[in-house]
């Protein structure tokens, strides 16, 4: 059965017509970011390799070279499933360096314009044949479904579709379309309908052709030499070959090169593709067998490549048809779309913008998408011109693997980046045209000698791409090896390469700040492009546009360069930061960039495994004891900027690392610059109790340095120096509060001393007094005397007092706990106050519980009971209630001296307990009663704790609570 | 270093195993998928030392 051309024409343009819904849906964001940004999105999009070869071509391989066909399957494969090999660093290579082509690659590697162009050229000769393959397997089975239909119009009308498809979604972003999700989505979908069609077709083989799987070994039992046909072993060196040709291809086919390397993907998703696409491309290769079985059941006289739409055809299965031509066109669709984005951008980096660049006037970000619209267009229409060019066929294999063959010319270049420093422009330049020349007298001279139909076997292809392989290898070594490496390419190639640590060097950039760089840049770019380009890299790398530190300086100059590359590719944007970013004569530029090495190690992290991820742990685990470490550290280079600092200068300085790293210490604030600059340039290695103002406070710290010296460093010269900031203002505040303490405890012993010795005139002045009164009988003699008396006493008293206060360690140490009834000691201690009447009248309130017991001395207690309420009725207003409470608790006995007097000001509570100290009027305390309470609790291993005020609101009252174990513990340890 | 032991270990194991499995593929009357239940074998393989590296770095 036949379809109208306007069936086939409304299905395949409907159908592209939802693949452009697709990719619009998802740029607009109407499908959820959860599933175009899945790996899984990524993974079936890179089922564009599995173009019209997988779809048509490996039956007709299956044919001819029976399991020979899973040759191309297993090579794409091999390629992910060892993806550590060539993917994972190529890929760590094009997102540092936002290389978007195998041109890139080579022109970044070889430091050569050169190589990117004729790279573009080989890869635009290559890939021609490629995409005229495609059209015509769409054009061929549109007319196997529709013979009427007219051949050309069916090819051109795909290709302008196409053209159309890829120019909206391909070319709109300034950096060539790499960072489109909406096309990645569409690639997805294609890939995921081209594997449903062939599977879909292949249940049909073996259900409706042999009704079942069963039946079809039966079929294949009665015909044993279509089995022995399947047996490859005769093919294995062409089967090894092949293999080889496709796994280069994942990384030398630009479509694939730009399928892989989306700067929209990760390493997680490349590890997630690792092996998910090889079960994809086994579950496409699974199908094809039993496809080419029923459609020689058939009896089909269609080309075998087309049996995937011819058995619906034959068995008069409309739809399947339909299907399986669908699933062609998808196929083709998606391969040429993304082969003709990424030759665009091959075409303008490596061909137009070496010729021509756009003014500082012209809009880049037109300018460019402009030409790559076109250049696209070209490209489709270059491919449509190359099918109607050979007058005779030439088999898909044939194409197929004409084009896998010039890919495989890459192969030497391509190991060479990640494998062998000594590879060179001109071993590459060697290699590559020997080896194009060996392709081009085997496999491209016979597409024009040949007469008649030019099939595999017309040439002896695996012989000739093992030739053209090792005749680019050896040339390419040799080369190399004889040929002068120019330092560009030496330090290019350190950097490609896997073991390298990526060694910075230090070098001063002309450019000082973010600002001079748009300066700089607005030359070539012009201002608004530079001032976007700066500001882009500046977000990039979490900078800010005041930064002025060199290391950032650095950084933005990286970064810079790689989004530069990433828009113009990589000769340019080397050319233009070469130029207009120049470094300047400043600095060493053979030292060792520090930050920038940490920075990189820190990025690529990940890729570390086996001895180098333990090296790297352990450089962390040094790295985080000196930030830990509970002194200041700081690490100089030898221009003095600052390499590390660590969280105790942190917390010192109030200085971030992030803000620090960088700067030179001349450009520290002060007192830093100052303090740092004077050691570091002075004799000395250590700098005692230097001491400085830090926000209004008296700061002082001990200062130690030492030279690092370079690694593998003869000269003497150093790298760099460690300084060690202690900082010891905090023990000389205790030290000062030592000493005060000491001076304390020596007036107390000389006061003690002292009031010893006054103490006897005083009770001769006493009894002298007495005397006086007691024997003489004027009257005012008596009054006098018995003031005498009186005065004496006062001084007895204090005296006394300051005594007790002076042996109460002494006393203290010999006493022995007892069992103390805490209301006992409220009460008698009530008692005692009251007996004063000269003092104010308050009410003095007992409560709580009379069972209550502490242990220790119930005479020292009831006098801190005294000393507490005295003060409290000294506070109170005459008839205030003062409470006295004592409870249990969690913790033990509870009890309170609570007044509402005005209160202890906030700032001398803490000086309370502390002797000597009274606020009272002269004469009326001796400033020793709450240090004689502080010692008591002390001793009794209780606490002590003032609550004032007691009312926030009014500001007033004080509560004075003692914190007693409880008598459980009837130890008899000494207080 | 991208290379793990792991990958080197199963780069070995796999091409042992695609040589020992032609004579097996190739036994007279043998059903027609047995090259594919090696790709199998091999993909499950890759799986299994690719959840491994994912532990050890991500």
């Amino acid at each position: 059965m036949n379809f109208e051309l306007t069936t086939l024409a409304v299905s395949g343009c409907g159908y592209l017509l939802l693949l452009f819904g697709i990719a619009w849906a998802s740029d607009r964001h109407w499908i959820p970011e959860k599933i175009v940004l899945h790996p899984l999105t990524y993974t079936l999009s890179l089922g564009v390799f599995a173009s019209v070869w997988a779809y048509y071509t490996s039956v007709g391989i299956a044919m001819r070279h029976g399991y020979g066909y899973l040759a191309s399957y297993f090579g794409i494969s091999l390629a992910f499933m060892f993806a550590p090999l060539l993917l994972r660093p190529l890929l760590d290579l094009t997102r540092t360096h936002q290389l978007s082509s195998l041109a890139d690659l080579f022109a970044f590697r070889y430091r050569s314009r050169w190589a990117g162009t004729l790279v573009t050229l080989f890869t635009l000769g290559a890939a021609s044949p490629l995409i005229a393959m495609q059209i015509r397997a769409v054009a061929e089975t549109a007319l196997i479904l529709s013979p009427e239909a007219p051949y050309l119009l069916v090819a051109s009308l795909f290709c302008l579709v196409i053209t159309l498809f890829a120019i909206l979604f391909g070319a709109s972003r300034r950096d060539g379309g790499n960072q489109h999700d909406g096309l990645v989505m569409a690639i997805a979908f294609e890939s995921l309908v081209k594997l449903i069609a062939l599977l879909a077709v292949g249940v049909f083989a073996i259900n409706a052709s042999f009704g079942g799987p069963g039946p079809m070994q039966d079929w294949l039992r009665d015909r044993p030499g279509i089995l022995d046909s399947l047996d490859a072993s005769g093919f294995i060196g062409p089967f090894h070959l092949l293999m080889l040709l496709f796994f280069t291809a994942a990384v030398a086919m630009p479509h694939m090169f730009h399928a892989t390397f989306n700067p929209n993907h990760n390493l997680q998703t490349l590890h997630y593709a690792s092996w998910r696409l090889p079960l994809y491309f086994l579950l496409m290769s699974l199908p094809v067998l039993p496809i080419l079985w029923a459609g020689i059941e058939s009896g089909t006289d269609i080309p075998v490549e087309y049996f995937p739409v011819a058995i619906g055809h034959a068995w008069d299965m409309p739809w399947l048809s339909l299907l399986a031509y669908l699933g062609g066109l998808s196929a083709a669709s998606g391969l040429i779309i993304v082969i003709s984005l990424a030759l665009a951008n091959m075409c303008l980096n490596h061909l137009i913008l070496p010729l021509r660049q756009p003014a500082a006037g012209d809009d880049i970000y037109r300018w460019l998408p402009q030409r790559r619209r076109l250049l696209i267009a070209a490209v489709i229409w270059a491919g449509f011109g190359f099918h109607i060019v050979p007058v005779e066929p030439i088999s898909l294999d044939y194409i197929l693997v004409l084009v896998l063959a010039a890919c495989l010319q890459f192969l030497p270049g391509t190991v060479s980046i990640l494998y062998w420093r000594q590879g060179n422009a001109r071993g590459f330049f060697a290699g590559l045209a020997g080896g194009a020349a060996v392709w081009f007298w085997f496999f491209a001279l016979p597409v024009f000698r040949e007469a008649g139909s030019l099939t595999l076997e017309s040439v002896p292809w695996s012989e000739a791409a093992a030739l053209s392989l090792v005749v680019n290898a050896a040339l390419f070594g040799l080369v190399s090896l004889r040929s002068k490496t120019t330092d560009a390419e030496r330090h290019a190639a350190v950097v490609c390469s896997l073991d390298s640590v990526k060694r910075g060097t230090r070098g001063g950039l002309m450019a000082k700040s973010p600002a001079d760089f748009i300066e700089a840049l607005s030359k070539p770019l012009g201002a608004e492009v530079a001032e976007r380009e700066v500001r882009r890299a500046l977000d990039d790398t979490e900078l800010s546009m005041d930064d002025r530190r060199p290391f950032a300086m650095r950084l933005l100059r990286y970064r810079l360069g790689g989004n530069l590359s990433g828009m113009m590719g990589p000769s340019i944007a080397q050319e233009l930061t070469d130029r207009y970013l120049p470094f300047g004569t400043g600095g060493d530029q053979r030292r060792a960039d520090v930050p920038a090495i940490e920075y990189r190690i820190d990025t690529f992290r990940s890729n570390l495994s086996g001895l180098a991820a333990e090296l790297d742990s352990l450089r962390r685990y040094h790295r985080q004891v000196l930030l830990e470490l509970p002194l200041g550290v700081c690490s100089i280079n030898a221009d003095r900027e600052i390499v590390m600092w660590n969280r105790a200068l942190q917390g010192l300085t109030g200085i971030t690392p992030g803000e620090v790293i960088g700067l030179t210490i001349a450009e520290l604030n002060p007192p830093w610059r100052g303090l740092l600059e004077d050691f570091v340039s002075g004799e000395a290695d250590h700098l005692p109790k230097e001491s400085f103002e830090l926000d209004g406070r008296r700061h002082t710290v001990n200062l130690h340095k030492a030279a690092i010296d370079e690694a593998l460093e003869t000269d003497g010269r150093h790298e760099g120096t460690v300084i060690l900031i202690e900082d010891i203002t905090e023990t000389e505040d205790l030290e000062a509060g030592l000493a005060h303490s000491s001076r304390l405890a020596s007036i107390g012993q000389l006061a003690a001393g002292v009031a010893h010795e006054i103490g006897n005139p005083i009770t001769g002045i006493a009894c002298l007094a007495q005397t006086i009164r007691d024997e003489y009988d004027e009257k005012e003699l008596r009054g006098l005397a018995n003031q005498i008396v009186e005065q004496t006493g006062r001084t007895s008293r204090i005296l006394q007092s300051l005594m007790n206060f002076a042996h109460f360690g002494e006393r203290s140490t010999a006493a022995r706990l007892e069992t103390v009834s805490v209301y006992d000691c409220m009460e008698e201690a009530r008692a005692l106050i009251s007996l004063d009447k000269q003092a104010r009248e308050v009410k003095i309130v007992l409560d709580g519980d009379r069972n209550a017991v502490i242990r220790g001395d119930s005479q020292r207690l009831l006098q801190a009971l005294v000393n507490l309420i005295s003060n409290a009725r000294d506070a109170s207003e005459a008839g205030a209630e003062v409470r006295v409470t004592c409870h249990r608790n969690g913790q033990g006995i509870e009890l309170a001296v609570e007044d509402k007097g005005g209160g202890i000001p906030p700032e001398i509570r803490e000086h309370v307990f502390e002797p000597f100290y009274t606020t009272k009027e002269p004469g009326a305390g001796t400033g020793l009663g709450l240090s004689l309470v502080y010692g008591t609790v002390e001793d009794f291993k209780g606490e002590i704790a003032i609550i004032s005020p007691t009312d926030r609101e009014q500001g007033s009252g004080t509560r004075v609570v003692l914190q007693f174990p409880p008598a459980t513990d009837a130890s008899e340890n000494r207080i | 270093m991208y290379l793990s032991r792991s990958m080197l270990i199963l780069m070995a194991v796999l091409y042992l195993l695609f040589l020992l499995s032609i004579d097996w593929i190739a036994q007279a009357g043998a059903a027609w998928y047995r090259p594919h239940l090696v790709a199998l074998v091999a993909i499950a393989a890759v799986a299994l030392t690719s959840r491994e590296r994912e532990s050890d770095e991500f």
